[in-house]
């Protein structure tokens, strides 16, 4: 399968311009801190400090240190680092004046990448922070090693986490569960969470955490941007362009606080022409228009209760997908919730903070081949196909922190309904053809409810352990007599309703043999769920092999046996990271053959089935070193070799050996990057399970720069695919 | 001060509003835009079809249909049975040398039925349809002449004089079926069940340009005088042929309903 992402030969340029609601009162004072390892005292170089809520924020220094200027009214600052949880903190007036405030943060003991969306800066420190041009939320992960992405256009990238897809990873946006209406999965939650609602972005390898869900490949939450309780009013704006497909884009983001009272609003419109990929090849048909709009209303009810009302609506039409069969469009996504949080200010008792989240979201996806020469295609000639898919969610998420002396119990109640459907007419071009109807998803509703329980302990003075369990229980039923009648007569008039009913434990050690070097050693065995295509899908045309693919109700959960050993090293002129894992799939969730109901190539049709099982092994390392005053270079790579064992072949979509390597001058009024990227060719395809072709591999450079016109006026620019190469 | 972070507010609010202008909204959905390939469909209302409708002594029996008579099953509704404590209609065809009597009897409920109208090929003759039954006044007889159209659910093989019939389902749907045929061989004025022969099925729908696709089936089996009933899932709506592989006496016959459509199950 042929990707995009090397052939991104493209200008770019951003200009952003804002109100600086923090910066320059007359008033303001710095906030002078200390970021320390809560179990080891030891500072924690690096560390980022933003201020909820706004693109305002610093980096500490090597010993922890850091400075910001902040007006003399509260506010809530977001401290995250490298192997460490994240933390809002709740800054008052008079914390800014006296000595030093200390901050601890305690080892997150997983291995979870971050990205911190800090305005324009590059988080330089960071191997895996992008300096990348944001124009999508896609943009900060692709640093990110051992993260990859399916690309079926220049829109809406599907999250690959360490060769593993689909229903074997979550993306969740703050903990909620969105599920695509595309039965083709064309609309991948992360495009519903713009780079300017983004507040922090948490990438989680493995199955290791379940806190979100039980997924063996990984999970992505997008935690959003909440408003922020500074008083100013602000309004920022930017706009962009991008050669490669005329991009043009536009972002606002407008606040206020009154009282106890906050909001937060954003809006933000793209529309792309037809890529332009290297070479001079050009993609016809893969340009896209979208907008999106989040208001957020936060009121403080007293001093340790707040609450928060969200809604979030996303747009995309006219999506080219060259690679399909069709276009989308429509894509609809409106997502709100509910969210209390609580967080004890006082020293006594061991429940410190609780939020809990009440949401309700829907998605509603149109596509049809209209734009399309229906006669040459190698599939479904003469016909044109509309197709709709919609879901409907409604859940709880609620999360209770405990403080056991050095200890920390983490309780997740997680529960939600889903409801999706979708069908497909066919309407022939070609006389004496009645028209054609195929419900794909006959009202499948999923009940999902699961408690996951994450206890963290120091086992010594040195070593970190960390326990994780998570119970699911999940009912699924079709509620469409049309699909029942088909589905039993597929599976011989068996009451089609399935309860699953599992559960998932992970261990986690971390071992600091200094204060600058971390053993880590993750154990997990963990299942995910078929999705609920996987077991009531009914002729699912999966663009990737061409085949036709029949739900299972009889599917069991796919189980994961993981294991994963990293090393961190921090020094003041170097960081490296690097994990080697591997996952023993059993139960494996495939598509095997469905025989008899075509004796032709053109359709070919499977039923999804458990195999015996599948592996998968690999590393990713990722190192920074300053190299002289303001110079830095940052590298990563990656490598995954994935065995389906029943087929004695490579599993699909597995990304080859791939590396970065970036060299950043960094000033405080601007910076500049040159990045290599490569990648080497894919021969290990999965001819038979996806009809694979070997893939080349490339090598691409590109440059990018940012310059701090003036106090609210920045400008980026760049070129990718500098050489135009293809 | 206060006038820079005037002019900084003015220019983002400058250019949120040309942004704004030319970005519109996302287009709306509607059914009309969505399936604007679709032919408009046309008036599907149908017309009652009165087969019979006997007066006598105080009673009345009407049966009207919604289509014509065919070739195969035909489903009617029993409009009035007035009188009647039972009866039985059957569809004959008669020529200058037989009388055929449908094989299959009719199936009938309280308020409707469905009648099989099937003949030898090739010979020129007058349908009646026939009701025998008990009214109050005692057992009467009905006849009266009917048209009958050719049809696809009569399939003979004049070669070896044989007929097959699609006996159910009447209304194929989306969805697993019993699928059901009657073998026979047609002979002197009768028909004769044929039990000792092997059926396999091809169910196909023909999607245009020389594609198409099967779906999922069971192949009949003999349950007694002339039926082989077995099981078909019609994953589609839209328009199918079902292919009836009869095997007897070692020798292989493919006999095909071409043309017919399966409607989604509601």
């Amino acid at each position: 399968m042929k990707t995009l992402k090397h052939l991104t030969a493209a200008l770019f340029a951003a200009l952003t311009l804002a109100l600086p609601h923090l910066s320059a009162a007359q008033d303001a004072q710095p906030l002078k801190g200390v970021v320390l390892d809560d179990l080891s005292g030891q500072s924690i170089p690096l560390a980022t400090i933003i201020v909820t809520g706004t693109q305002y924020g610093t980096a500490a220094d090597y010993e922890g240190q850091f400075e910001l200027v902040l007006r003399p009214e509260h506010h809530m600052l977001r401290i995250s680092a490298v192997g460490y949880t994240s933390r809002i903190i709740h800054i008052t007036p008079d914390m800014r004046q006296g000595e030093p405030v200390t901050f601890r943060l305690e080892p997150s003991v997983l291995n979870v990448d971050e990205v911190v969306v800090s305005g324009d800066r590059a988080l330089v420190d960071d191997p895996s922070a992008s300096s990348h041009n944001q124009n999508a939320t896609e943009d900060l992960m692709d640093r990110i090693p051992g993260a990859d992405f399916i690309q079926r256009a220049n829109f809406a990238w599907e999250p690959v986490i360490r060769g593993m897809n689909g229903g074997q990873v979550g993306v969740v946006i703050d903990g909620m569960k969105v599920v695509g209406a595309c039965i083709d999965r064309m609309d991948p939650t992360s495009a519903y969470v713009e780079v300017e609602n983004l507040e922090r972005l948490e990438l989680t390898k493995g199955g290791f955490d379940l806190s979100m869900g039980s997924q063996i490949g990984g999970t992505v939450n997008l935690m959003t941007q909440r408003p922020s309780f500074d008083e100013d009013p602000f309004v920022s704006t930017e706009v962009g362009f991008e050669s490669a497909s005329m991009l043009r884009r536009g972002r606002v983001v407008a606040g206020m606080a009154k009282g106890k009272t906050s909001v937060r609003g954003s809006w933000s419109y793209r529309v792309a022409d037809d890529f332009s990929a290297g070479g001079g090849q050009s993609l016809p048909g893969s340009g896209y228009e979208k907008n999106n709009y989040k208001i957020d209303v936060t009121r403080i009810l007293n001093h340790a209760h707040q609450l928060t009302g969200s809604f979030l609506a996303d747009n995309a039409w006219g999506v080219g997908y060259p690679v399909l069969l069709m276009d989308a469009t429509l894509a609809k996504a409106r997502i709100s919730s509910l969210t209390h949080t609580w967080e004890r200010h006082m020293t006594d008792g061991a429940l410190g903070e609780a939020e809990t989240r009440v949401y309700y979201n829907t998605v509603n996806h149109w596509m049809d081949d209209y734009q399309r020469d229906v006669f040459d295609r190698p599939v479904m000639r003469g016909m044109y196909m509309p197709m709709y898919g919609k879901t409907e969610t409604a859940g709880l998420i609620s999360r209770w922190g405990f403080h056991f002396g050095p200890s920390r119990l983490n309780l997740t109640l997680d529960a939600y309904q889903t409801d999706s459907f979708g069908d497909m007419w066919m309407f022939s071009v070609f006389e004496n053809i009645q028209d054609m109807y195929l419900l794909n998803l006959g009202d499948i509703r999923v009940r999902h409810g699961a408690v996951a329980a994450d206890w963290s302990t120091p086992l010594s003075d040195n070593l970190v352990g960390r326990l994780n369990v998570r119970w699911d229980l999940s009912t699924r039923a079709v509620l469409n007599d049309q699909a029942v009648a088909i589905l039993q007569g597929r599976w011989g008039n068996e009451d089609l309703a399935r309860t699953y009913s599992f559960g998932n434990i992970s261990a986690s050690f971390e071992y600091a043999l200094n204060p600058i070097t971390r053993l880590r050693l993750s154990l997990a065995n963990v299942a995910r769920l078929p999705t609920h295509v996987e077991n009531y899908g009914h002729y699912v045309y999966n663009y990737v092999d061409g085949f036709f693919y029949t739900g299972n109700p009889n599917l069991k959960p796919e189980r994961s046996s993981q294991m994963e050993i990293g090393i961190e090293r921090w020094t003041s002129r170097y960081g490296v990271s690097a994990s080697v894992f591997g996952n023993w799939i059993r139960d494996y969730i495939v598509g095997l053959s469905d025989a008899g109901l075509s004796d032709n190539e053109i359709y070919r049709f499977r039923v999804y089935q458990n195999a015996s099982s599948a592996s998968l092994v690999g590393f990713e390392v990722s190192a920074v070193a300053d190299i002289a005053r303001g110079f830095s270079v940052a590298a990563t790579s990656s490598y995954t070799r994935g065995q389906n064992h029943e087929l004695d072949e490579p599993m699909f979509l597995i990304p080859p050996l791939s590396a970065q390597l970036s060299l950043r001058y960094d000033r405080p009024t601007y910076w500049a990057e040159i990045e290599s990227r490569m990648a080497m060719p894919q021969e290990r395809i999965a001819e038979s399970i996806a009809i694979e072709d070997v893939t080349d591999g490339y090598f691409i450079v590109n440059a990018r720069g940012s310059y701090q016109l003036q106090e609210s006026t920045s400008i980026r620019f760049g070129i990718d695919n500098v050489f135009d190469t293809f | 001060m206060l006038t820079k972070r005037l002019s900084s507010s003015l220019a983002a609010l400058l250019v949120l509003g040309i942004l704004l202008m030319p970005t519109g909204c996302a287009p709306d959905i509607t059914e009309t835009d969505f399936y604007k390939m679709h032919p408009q469909p046309g008036d599907t209302v149908a017309d009652n079809i009165v087969l019979l409708d006997h007066v006598e002594a105080g009673t009345q029996l009407t049966l009207v249909a919604e289509e014509p008579l065919g070739w195969g099953f035909n489903q009617f509704r029993v409009e009035s049975a007035e009188g009647w404590q039972s009866f039985s209609p059957m569809l004959v065809f008669e020529t200058a040398t037989a009388v055929w009597r449908s094989p299959i009897e009719a199936q009938l409920t309280s308020d409707a039925g469905v009648m099989y109208a099937v003949r030898p090929p090739n010979e020129d003759g007058q349908w009646f349809l026939e009701v025998e039954g008990a009214t109050d006044a005692g057992p009467i007889s009905v006849r009266t002449p009917v048209e009958v159209d050719e049809d696809i659910w009569v399939q003979p093989d004049e070669a070896q004089g044989l007929l097959i019939v699609w006996v159910v389902p009447t209304t194929p749907k989306t969805g697993n079926d019993s699928f059901e045929v009657a073998l026979y061989r047609y002979m002197s004025g009768r028909f004769e069940a044929v039990t000792d022969a092997s059926l396999d099925l091809y169910p196909y729908m023909d999607m245009g340009g020389g594609e198409g696709h099967s779906t999922p089936y069971s192949p009949p089996v003999h349950i007694g005088n002339g039926h082989y009933r077995g099981d078909v899932n019609f994953i589609m709506s839209g328009g199918w042929d079902m292919t009836v592989i009869v095997t007897l006496d070692s020798t292989r016959r493919d006999i095909i309903f071409a043309g017919f459509t399966v409607e989604q199950a509601q």
